[in-house]
């Protein structure tokens, strides 16, 4: 999907074609990005929800100030910030469980299935929360100045958030690449 | 260490971590609309009450102009214009800020809870005010035997239910905004300490 057939299809929210083709281009993005704010299955799939809901009330407003890619990132995070803030000490308490599972088969289970992704994914949710936005994005590659976009800051701190992100998430990894 | 190859180590992990099939079900264009029916028609309900206040003020006033009743209209006007225009004014720019930057949208989470905290302190005002000048009319409706001990116990049992269901209100929402501002200055402090 190219930012042009986005922009071409923003405003006709009665064909639902934008959001579907962001979430083409950016759904698995944003599977793994509320896999780093929420660990808990069934509470993820509900932060997954509430970000879609977001995005498709949003993209009728995008007006090409920055790139979809920068749009759809901001509302992700924003969202899952929000998911994190709101559910406070049942957040930080879950943060602490390593993956609780569901009966029916678990979408990231079955996602998931060696013990390297396991682990990695459990550092990252470890991180705090400035250092994991930063690291995700990276690992999803997406360039350093839409990370300055997405969160408001400069593309040096951008660079030192990262360092420390890849600092603490060796460390958290016990040092192995 | 060549921190490269560490990083696309982490990148190739990282990106098998996909597959929350079961979530594409979710019919969210049903929940914005059901979301949406909701939100129009709770403001239909708060502009509809504020003009049915002010409108059954003027026709009560206009049915039996006395001094007194007079003075209650003014009351329900005053009262009514000023808590729509307070309810403005504290919620202005607090919506649709979803896809502005991370850094922005915390102040603008911050300053909505803020505005929620000023309004549990207008609404607690705001009940204290009503009931400075509903007990003092009733009580002296009462003593100039105006009003039966039944009514009289009857409304000031209103009163006492109605207040104690907003105070538990104002309590509840009170809880919650602390709650979350206190969670976001906690993000706030991890992102000065850059």
């Amino acid at each position: 999907m190219t930012q042009a057939k986005v922009a071409e299809h923003c405003g006709d929210r009665r064909l639902g074609e934008p959001y579907d083709q962001v979430w083409a281009e950016f759904g698995q993005s944003l599977e793994r990005l509320v896999s780093s704010y929420e660990p808990v299955v069934h509470a993820r799939e509900d932060l997954l929800q509430e970000i879609q809901l977001a995005l498709w009330k949003a993209l009728s407003g995008f007006r090409h100030e920055c790139s979809i890619r920068t749009f759809v990132y901001r509302i992700a995070h924003n969202r899952a910030l929000t998911h994190v803030w709101q559910r406070g000490k049942l957040a930080q308490a879950s943060e602490k469980l390593p993956e609780i599972s569901d009966p029916r088969p678990s979408p990231e289970s079955s996602a998931i299935r060696n013990s390297q992704q396991l682990s990695l994914m459990e550092a990252i949710r470890r991180l705090p929360i400035v250092y994991r936005q930063v690291i995700t994005m990276v690992l999803d590659e997406v360039p350093q100045p839409e990370i300055a976009a997405v969160l408001g800051i400069t593309e040096n701190n951008v660079a030192v958030r990262l360092n420390r992100a890849r600092k603490l998430l060796r460390e958290e990894l016990g040092g192995k690449p | 260490m060549n921190t490269e190859p560490e990083l696309d180590w982490w990148r190739a992990e990282w990106k098998k971590a996909v597959g929350m099939e079961t979530v594409n079900a979710y019919n969210f264009r049903n929940e914005y609309q059901r979301q949406q029916r909701w939100l129009r028609a709770r403001h239909a309900f708060g502009l509809s009450f504020a003009v049915f206040l002010i409108c059954y003020a003027g026709y009560v006033l206009r049915r039996e102009f006395r001094a007194e009743i007079l003075a209650w209209a003014i009351v329900v006007w005053i009262t009514t214009l000023g808590v729509t225009a307070f309810s403005m004014w504290n919620w202005r720019g607090m919506w649709s800020i979803s896809a502005r930057s991370v850094r922005e949208y915390a102040d603008a989470f911050e300053r909505r809870n803020l505005a929620m905290l000023r309004a549990v302190r207008f609404g607690y005002w705001f009940l204290g005010l009503q009931l400075g000048i509903a007990v003092p009319w009733l009580s002296i409706d009462f003593f100039r035997h105006q009003t039966s001990v039944r009514q009289y116990a009857m409304d000031m049992g209103f009163l006492c239910m109605l207040s104690l269901a907003f105070v538990a209100w104002f309590k509840r929402s009170r809880r919650k905004a602390m709650r979350e501002l206190n969670h976001a200055e906690e993000f706030r402090r991890g992102w000065q300490a850059d």
